[in-house]
């Protein structure tokens, strides 16, 4: 029982990381799930998210849910934007997708870095957040506890929304078959527009509320893009609720590996990655889900 | 005759979905079969599992007294069934000789030590193979630039380079014009004898004239078996398939 | 004449005549940022096999290109400084690492595909930060012995004997890639680029051909690793970082994903670009780089390739 309390901080910790990654990486999810689309920049949408954050946070709980707002609008459009760019490539392939979204992923990176700096830039949380909370006979700040609160309540409505209405059903449908959806009439141009944008706005949000948790930088771009991309890959590529319990997955190796054995970590993700990939033929856990 | 095709309660469900639901056939050296039914009937997934390219969720398939339910595509090949897709499927980038040299190459019993004997032993089945299709003019055009027609005619030369003792066709008629079926014809007719073929198609003209025997399959099961005459005469099957052409 | 002035071959050959022929024209600074870029033209070479010949498009191929770097590494601290052994050594070392790996990455195509190089890859630089023993971390490895060409020969100390001699040894392993496409192990690659069902069909063992692909395409870039080790005598992280994989792809996307000569050319101009902005524009390194692969995918579908076919001075070899 000791050695269960003794990693339980851990535990927590890699829940609420791992309910930071299954954020930004439903987006990840839903952009090629539905419109088949490979976006690197996905980690710079996470970045600008954070820089929102801290522009818009002053100590007040309002401004920690103006923030929230901010994360969710600046993705929204970046998202958008990156639809406009994608476009042009329709029917190239995803090598060309990868490298441009890779390309406006180091343009937009590099110009936040010089317009903020690199330093750490956090958050400006209400006091009552910044206090540590004893939980279990451990102390986790208030703000990491609020998270996956905040975070748990949004996994349960985006999965309402996905299984129960209307447009769930649409999203679903599109990824068994996008052939006819455009069948239906629907505009590609504004299907694309709409995923991604949604996408952006996760990825926005995530990057948002998990500032605290995680500050924006180059780094936490690339990191929680390439974890992303592991969740995608062994969730079952547009499978929402696979994402959901790769990214909890995820979220626990990350953190156990960082604390249990630090040289080893990188690994441990993409062993859990080869693994999956080797075990699960094809990959589908819930919800769902395409073969490649 | 020993039976070469043993199909028993062959099953596959898609999610929710049971596909083919029960399915039996046997077939000996030389038949000519022909799977038919309307669309979603269950019949190109009986030919995929047979050829290996889906799994089936149950029952049995043995071919030639080995068991092959689970075995991958190549090792089916290897035992002696070619298979056509629905989509004539050459390789673009190649021509009409090196696509037949490639695929005759797992099944060239010339020692591959010998690199320049095997060379010259495959291109001469493969030209010998392109004349008896009447496609001898066109062994260095590339694939891609193949009408659609010749396309099919060139897969089927593929499958048969690998001398075969079973050829799965799925739909072969699809997409023909005329005189390409003509073609399409001449070239079923003029197969091996000893060559079992088992066949989707929803073209009458094929079915007449190059099956034996015809199954109708109707929600993933046989509703009925018999001759072409027998099957174009049974009320029961122009009643399933609702209006087309019996 | 003309059909002389339009073969491939005839270019080639001036190309490296050319190249050749460099250091009696450029002072020592420039050969061995040369040196360098061609020990990137191997990645690219390596990028291109898998690219263009099977149509697997790698973001990964700088983790073969790593264990082959500090595999040279590691024997030259031991003492053994042979050329023969060191570029063995290190093709190997690479080979053995896609050949474990191999099994599991081959499976996937496509997305799956890109994705799980790109991890690959990622994870590579980062092992290459955290493991300490061998990179020496930030740090770098240190200063290093020079290379021995063979048993006997004085060591490769001077700019022009190690560009002639990473020259020489990617000439080769060039070479060899190009052949092995042009004979039946590239035509089996092909095919089941253009039709994998096609190929299982006839009785081809898919996994297999497209690991051997796999595993040759990794020895390519771990050959290339070693090449850097010998001549820059130092290597650090930063050289196996993600960037540089990315940069190897965009070069091999500028020359044209099934051209061998072209992914060197692409690579030459891509390290060209980086170290011009590197020191007239200090620091918007990977703006300009950002901008360069948004630029490239927009204007150059086919990579410089498609543009000497269109202009007709290339033989249009076959479907990408």
């Amino acid at each position: 029982m000791d050695l269960l309390d003794a990693y339980l901080p851990h535990v927590i910790g890699g829940v609420t990381y791992g309910l930071l990654l299954f954020t930004v990486a439903s987006g990840l999810t839903l952009a090629f799930g539905v419109a088949d689309v490979l976006n690197l920049a996905h980690g710079t949408v996470f970045m600008v998210g954070g820089y929102a954050a801290y522009l818009v946070t002053d100590g007040s709980w309002w401004g920690l849910v103006l923030a929230a707002l901010a994360g969710t609008a600046a993705g929204a459009v970046f998202g958008g934007a990156l639809s406009g760019a994608i476009m042009p490539l329709a029917g190239r392939g995803h090598m060309m997708q990868a490298l441009l979204t890779f390309g406006v992923s180091m343009v937009v990176g590099n110009l936040l870095v010089q317009v903020f700096g690199s330093a750490e830039l956090r958050p400006d949380l209400p006091d009552v957040l910044e206090q540590p909370v004893v939980f279990l006979g451990h102390n986790y700040p208030a703000y990491h506890l609020l998270f996956i609160g905040a975070a748990g309540l949004l996994a349960a409505a985006g999965w309402l929304v996905v299984t129960r209405s209307r447009v769930g059903a649409l999203v679903r449908a599109m990824v068994d078959d996008q052939d006819m959806v455009a069948a239906l009439g629907v505009n590609p141009k504004l299907v694309l527009a709409g995923v991604l944008a949604v996408a952006g706005a996760l990825a926005g949000l995530a990057g948002a509320l998990g500032a605290p948790i995680l500050g924006p930088s180059l780094h936490a771009a690339n990191t929680v893009l390439l974890q992303s991309l592991v969740i995608v890959v062994v969730g079952g590529l547009g499978s929402i609720g696979g994402a959901f319990v790769a990214a909890l997955l995820v979220g626990q190796v990350h953190t156990l590996g960082v604390a249990l054995a630090p040289e080893w970590s990188p690994y441990l993700l993409f062993a859990a990655m080869a693994v999956a990939l080797l075990v699960r033929r094809p990959p589908q856990l819930l919800v769902g889900g395409r073969t490649t | 005759m020993t039976d070469l095709l043993t199909i028993t309660g062959l099953r596959r469900d898609f999610g929710s979905l049971r596909a083919v639901d029960g399915f039996d056939l046997t077939l000996a050296e030389g038949d000519r079969h022909a799977l038919i039914g309307c669309n979603g009937a269950g019949k190109s997934t009986v030919l995929h599992m047979v050829a290996g390219a889906v799994r089936p969720t149950g029952g049995r398939i043995a071919f030639a007294g080995t068991d092959v339910t689970r075995k991958p595509a190549h090792r089916r090949s290897r035992l002696g069934i070619a298979r056509t897709f629905q989509t004539p499927a050459p390789l673009d980038s190649f021509t009409c000789l090196e696509n037949l040299t490639l695929a005759a190459r797992p099944h060239d019993a010339t020692s591959r030590w010998r690199p320049s004997r095997r060379r010259a032993a495959l291109a001469e089945r493969a030209t010998a193979q392109l004349a008896a299709l009447n496609l001898a003019d066109r062994a260095d055009t590339p694939a891609s630039a193949l009408s659609h027609g010749q396309r099919r005619l060139l897969e089927i030369a593929m499958a048969l380079m690998a001398g075969p003792r079973l050829l799965l066709l799925d739909e072969p008629a699809a997409g023909l014009t005329d005189a390409d079926m003509a073609r399409l014809l001449e070239c079923l007719g003029s197969l091996p004898a000893e060559l079992t073929v088992l066949l989707v198609e929803h073209h009458q003209d094929v079915v007449t004239a190059i099956a034996d025997t015809v199954t109708v399959l109707h929600n993933g099961r046989t509703l009925t078996s018999g001759t072409p005459a027998e099957i174009a005469a049974d009320p029961q099957v122009a009643e399933v398939y609702l209006g087309t052409a019996a | 004449m003309t059909r002389l002035l339009l073969d491939t071959r005839v270019w080639t050959a001036l190309a490296v005549a050319a190249l050749a022929a460099l250091p009696f024209a450029v002072d020592a600074y420039t050969l061995s940022s040369l040196s360098g870029i061609i020990s990137l033209g191997l990645l690219a070479v390596s990028v291109a096999v898998l690219t263009g010949t099977a149509g697997l498009p790698s973001l990964g191929q700088v983790a073969p290109y790593a264990f082959g770097m500090y595999t040279t590494v590691v024997l030259i601290r031991a003492g053994v400084t042979e050329a023969p052994v060191l570029l063995l050594a290190s093709g190997a070392a690479a080979a053995v690492f896609c050949a474990v790996i191999g099994p599991a990455v081959v499976r996937t195509r496509g997305v799956v595909f890109l994705m799980l190089t790109l991890a690959v890859g990622e994870l590579t630089a980062q092992a290459a930060q955290q493991w300490k023993a061998v990179s020496g971390g930030t740090d770098g490895s240190g200063r290093l012995d020079p290379t021995v060409p063979f048993w006997g020969l004085e060591p490769l100390v001077d700019e022009p004997a190690v560009y002639w001699y990473c020259l020489a040894v990617a000439v080769v392993v060039t070479a060899l890639a190009g052949w092995a496409a042009r004979s039946t192990p590239g035509s089996l690659v092909r095919g089941v680029r253009d039709n994998e069902a096609r190929m299982r069909a006839d009785g081809h063992r898919v996994g297999a051909y497209l690991l051997g692909v796999f595993v040759f395409a990794g020895m390519i870039a771990g050959i290339g690793g070693s090449l850097l080790v010998t001549s820059q005598r130092m290597v650090f992280p930063s050289d196996v970082s993600f960037s540089i994989s990315a940069l190897v792809l965009m070069a091999v996307v500028i020359g044209g994903a099934a051209s061998l000569g072209g992914a060197l050319v692409g690579a030459g101009a891509v390290i060209l670009l980086r170290d011009w902005t590197a020191a007239y524009l200090p620091g918007q390194g990977p703006l300009v780089l950002g901008a360069l692969f948004i630029a490239a995918v927009y204007l150059m579908p086919g990579g410089l390739a498609g543009v000497l076919e269109r202009i007709g001075l290339r033989r249009r070899k076959e479907a990408t």
